[in-house]
Parts: C-alpha cells; structure tokens; sequence
C-alpha cells in the first residue's frame, strides 16, 4: 500500500482504501489481525489522528471491528461487502463515464461490448 | 528542588579545578622541599610557606570569572529560571569559598606541619594571619579569625568574578576586549604613571591605605575585615544580581 | 492546557523580529511552524521558553505566566539549532543532568536510542560532528517526557536513514503517549505527512495558522493560455504567478470554480509549493 503526503486524495481516505485493497487481494484474511495505529502512523509516517480516521471508517463500514485490549481485526463477509461497495464503485465511476465517453464519439452498445472483447483478449 | 539541582551542578563545575589547583600546590611545595634537602643536608633553617592563601584568592576570582559562559546556557537548556540560577550560584559561590577556606587553614597547614616535615623546619605563614596577629604564636582562637576574615574576602572575591562574567557574557567582543585589557592596563600602567608624575605616589599609597583600613590591619580587628568584605560581597551580589537578572541567551 | 500567546512582539534594536503575534498550541497535537530563514520561528520558540526575553505581550503555559516561571517554563524541552551544553561534558553526563533537571527522563530509552543512532555516550560534545550534535539533543527529546516538546530545525545535518529514524521515532512515541510538538523546519516535505496544524510564520507576522488538510485545500493552481488564465484570475486572490512562453500558471487562494473553462488545468498545490508561494507574495507585488 503506498501512501502519498503530495496528491490531492486526504491521507485518512487513502489508507482506508489502502487496507481494503489489502484485504481484497487476501493480505488480510477474514478474522486476521490487521496492523495498529501506531504501527500503519509509524510506517508510513502520519499522524495517528489520521490514521485513526481512516480505521473508522472501516469500523464503520464493518469492515473491521476492534477486540478491546488486542487490538483490529477483519470482520466476517468483509470481502463480499467490499467486493459489493467497489462492483457498485465500479460502475459509477468507469462504466457511467464510459457510456458518456462513447455516445459522444458516437459509439453503439455493440461496438464497446466488441472493444471489451478485444480488451479482455489482449490481456491473456 | 531546581535550586538544589542548579547549585550541584554549578558546584560540580568548580571540582575539577580545586583539585587541579591543589594538586598543583602540592607538587610545587613538595618539589622545593625535596630540592632543600638534596642540596643542604643540614637543615637548620625554618622555611616558611606564605603567600597560597592569596593564590587560592586568584583562583576563585578565576573560577567567578569563567562558570557563567557555560553554566548559564545549560541552565536555560534545563528550563531553569534566572532567579533560580542566581540562588544556585551564590549557594556554590558560598560552598567553595568555604571548602577552599578549611582546605586551607587546617588541611593544607596541617598536612604541611605534620606530615610532611615536622613544624620545625617548615611553617605556612598566614599573611591574613600576620595582618592581626603579627608573629604570635598561632592561637585556636587567632586561627579562627584569621580563617573567618579569608572567608568574607573569597565570598567577595569570587562573586567579584561572577559580576565580571555577567558583564563579560552581555557584552560585545569589542567591549569584553576593552574591559579586559583596558582594567589591568587602567591599574597597572596608567593610574602609577600618573600617581608618580604628578601625584607623588600618593594615589596607590591611599588607596592600600583604604584597603588595609576596611580590613582593619591598623587597629588589628579582624571583626572589621569580616564587616566591610561582607558589605561589599552583599553590594557585589546585588549588583551583579541586576546583571544576572535579564540576562538573555546569546544570539 | 495550551501555550497561549498574546500579541508578542520582539524588537532586536530597531529591527522587528516579531510583530503583534497571537497564536495558541493545543495539547497534545503535532505542530509545523514553517517559515523562511530569519522569519522568526527559532525567536518564538527561545521567548516561549524564557531564554529571550519578550519586547511586549503576554505568555500563557497552561494558564500561568512563563516569565522567570521555573513551574511553567520546565514544562517545556527546546532543542535548538544551538548546543547549549557544556563543550567538554561527555554525552552520559549530559543524560545524568537531564535527569536531575527533568525528572520524567528516560535514562535507560536514551541508551536505547543511542544505540540504535549508533551514539557514543562516552565522547564529549566538542567531538561529535553536526549529525551527532543534532542526534544527542533529538535523544534527550525524545527521552524527556515533557507535555510540550519544541524541535528547531531538528534534523540538522542527519543523513536520509537518521532522519527517517527519528521521524518514526517520534512518531511511534507520539502515537503512544501524545504531547505537543512543535517542528521548526524549512523542510517542508519531509514534516507534511505527519503534522496536524501548520502555522507559516513571514518577516516576524503569522501568516497562515490553520489545520494541514485546509492549508492544502486553501489554494491550486490553474494553468493555460496567458488570456484565459487572466481571465479566470480576474477576480480572485492570487499568491503568485510563473509564466512560460504563451503558457501561464497563476497560483490561486480559495477554491476553483464549479464551471470552470475546459482550457484550462486545474490542480492542487502540495504544502511546499503553498509555502513558497506565500513567503513569496512581496517579490511578486
């Protein structure tokens, strides 16, 4: 996870985005301890307070959950909801721009699905 | 608590020195005393040893002079009031004054006399001691007073240096310069020129007189000595207080 | 509990070094004081802590009047730019003072970390070069245990690996136990992440005292051709402005405008451009 004191996204948001990833790509299973304030502030050399930020608002979202005295822990079902929040992420912030991007260059639904096509052999 | 803490550390300045000037003493008596027995095998002389109560005087003017340019820093590193500081300084001012006081008058004569030759063939001569007493025999009680008066005089004199060392941290390179040539050269080569040329040497000779008079040589009351030094120890302190006061930290 | 500071100002002789400065720390947050060299940070920072004496105005340590204030003023460690300790004490001494002044302080952490910073305590301070000067004093402040612990420009002559050391370090032992820092630097960048108010200090004048998140969202930049960004710039508050051939970048306080022109580019300052740009303001009046 990298995290960036010069771009314009706030450092609380992108370490709460920086754990999902994490947790997404299985970094941090289920149930698995996730690192502490002090630990994510010293690493990566921000102030608690913003860190803390960034962790409640996962708690928030029930994405973690705190066991007071051991410290933060991924909830059960925190893949699946944050697999559902960026599916829905997603489609508001590619696939809306996407269709707005190809009516103005005159594209018809076919022609995308033939680029996604084309997009998704490339990559094999 | 900060007091106590600002006079161990100021005391613990003044340590290394007091042993280096003892050690130093010791190894000139001790040196001339080995060179008087290799050369005369016969002693029938009485040596004496005078003169070390005005060298210890020196000294603590020195060590007045040279504690504040770092001492005063590390205090206000330390978060330690000026106020708190002062008190400390006259606490160790006062401690030193005394230890070089006792070190002189019963541990320096003592190891002298006894130890070291037997009283016969060597005697520490106080010259405060001759001031009242003249060559009497010393007595417990001449002793004391004699001590007593050495005392008053290192209190002032050592809070003399404080004053000068104040002084000297306030001011600029230039002015510092000035008063340290500038004082020795006033006493030492201006004010005789002038005493002899136009004053008939009667400048220096009132102005021992003045001394010799507050020190209470002419009526022979040491009481007087310890009197007026310990005014001018108490004007001194005052005076180098309003130094000491708004002192700030050197840019 | 705060430092409150109350129209303070600071006259050199007849030069101005602090003009009316009104500010206050809070406890326990971590505090950038920015500003260009010969600003006024490090005359703040020795008047706070009753090693200069103030000119006019009031200073407040928790409540208390700091002046000649041995109560008030212990509750604060300054390491400074300059060593105020003995030349020729050893750094274990210099611990064994720390002590004895404050008592709070952690003997045993200050062995640790100089261990870690590879600090011989048994060298005197006239024998270390400017990187250990500056690791010795960052350890006793680390170690102190003060409520309020002011840094002036204190990575001095560290290398990368120190300096990213000591930041954690001080980061860890904030995060534990918080205290209020205060970091006087004109390194700007490496301080950004981690500090929560920065206060921008020009000519003596507090110029900026506000949180890091709105500093930064205090101004951007909008580029394009020279007449549409005078255009857009009009009527607003600008902090400065570079111009390239036809190409001109203006640097904007306040925020874009929703329904800004297509021609140009808008982005956001980082606090380093920020801060030049603001100490700047008179070259480009």
């Amino acid at each position: 996870m990298n995290i960036n004191a010069e771009i314009d996204k706030p450092l609380f948001q992108q370490i709460k985005e920086g754990i999902e990833d994490a947790i997404l790509s299985g970094a941090f299973p289920e149930e698995s301890q996730i690192p502490s304030i002090t630990e994510i502030s010293v690493n990566y050399k921000i102030n608690p307070a913003t860190a803390l930020k960034g962790i409640n608002l996962l708690v928030e979202n029930n994405i973690v959950y705190k066991k007071r005295g051991l410290g933060m822990f991924v909830c059960k079902g925190a893949v699946n909801r944050l697999m559902e929040n960026r599916r829905n992420e997603f489609y508001n912030k590619f696939v809306l721009s996407l269709v707005l991007e190809a009516k103005r260059l005159k594209l018809c639904e076919k022609d995308i699905k033939n680029m996604i096509e084309r997009g998704f052999k490339n990559e094999h | 608590m900060r007091v106590k803490n600002s006079f161990l550390f100021q005391f613990s300045q003044c340590i290394r020195p007091m042993i280096i000037f003892y050690s130093v003493i010791l190894a000139i008596t001790t040196l001339s005393c080995i060179s008087i027995f290799a050369y005369e095998s016969d002693v029938s002389t009485v040596m004496t040893v005078s003169g070390w109560d005005f060298a210890g005087l020196i000294f603590l003017f020195v060590t007045g002079c040279v504690t504040t340019s770092e001492g005063f820093p590390v205090h206000l590193q330390n978060s330690i009031s000026r106020k708190s500081y002062f008190i400390g300084k006259i606490l160790s001012v006062s401690a030193i004054s005394a230890i070089m006081t006792i070190m002189y008058t019963f541990v320096f004569q003592l190891l002298l006399e006894t130890v070291f030759f037997g009283s016969k063939v060597f005697q520490v001569e106080s010259i405060l001691h001759l001031f009242y007493f003249e060559t009497d025999e010393p007595t417990i009680i001449s002793t004391l007073w004699s001590s007593a008066v050495l005392f008053v005089l290192s209190l002032f004199i050592t809070m003399l240096g404080v004053f000068f060392s104040g002084i000297f941290y306030r001011v600029g390179t230039i002015t510092k310069v000035t008063i340290a040539a500038g004082i020795p050269l006033l006493f030492l080569v201006v004010l005789p020129i002038i005493d002899s040329a136009f004053l008939e040497g009667t400048l220096y000779y009132k102005i021992f007189d003045f001394f010799a008079n507050i020190l209470g040589v002419f009526e022979q009351l040491p009481w007087k000595g310890c009197l007026s030094f310990g005014v001018l120890f108490i004007v001194t302190t005052l005076l180098s207080w309003l130094v000491y006061r708004r002192m700030p930290m050197k840019r | 509990m705060s430092i409150e500071i109350k129209n303070l100002t600071k006259n050199f002789g007849n030069v101005t070094a602090l003009d009316n400065v009104s500010l206050s720390f809070e406890n326990n947050k971590i505090y950038g004081l920015l500003g260009r060299n010969g600003a006024g940070k490090s005359t703040l920072l020795n008047i706070i802590t009753n090693r200069v004496f103030k000119t006019s105005g009031e200073i407040l340590i928790d409540n208390e009047k700091h002046e000649e204030n041995d109560n008030a003023i212990s509750k604060i460690y300054l390491m400074s730019e300059k060593t105020l300790y003995p030349r020729d004490m050893k750094i274990k001494d210099i611990f064994k003072w720390s002590k004895r002044f404050y008592p709070d302080f952690d003997t045993e952490r200050a062995y640790e970390l100089s261990k870690m910073f590879e600090l011989n305590t048994n060298k005197k301070v006239k024998a270390l070069s400017t990187g250990f000067t500056s690791i010795f004093k960052l350890i006793i402040a680390l170690c102190v245990n003060t409520p309020y612990v002011f840094l002036d420009e204190p990575v001095l002559g560290l290398d990368a690996n120190n300096r990213e050391l000591f930041y954690k370090l001080l980061i860890e032992k904030y995060s534990e136990k918080p205290f209020t820092v205060i970091i006087s630097t004109h390194l700007i960048e490496e301080i950004s992440s981690f500090i929560e108010n920065a206060i921008i200090i020009d000519s003596g004048k507090v110029i900026v005292n506000t949180t890091r998140e709105e500093l930064l969202q205090s101004g951007y930049s909008v580029s394009g051709k020279i007449c549409d960004v005078n255009n857009y710039i009009s009527d607003k508050e600008i902090i400065g402005e570079d111009t390239f051939g036809g190409l001109k970048t203006a640097y904007v306080m306040g925020k874009p405008d929703t329904d800004i022109s297509e021609n140009l580019e808008v982005t956001s300052m980082d606090l380093q451009k920020l801060f030049v740009k603001l100490t700047n303001t008179k070259e480009v009046k």
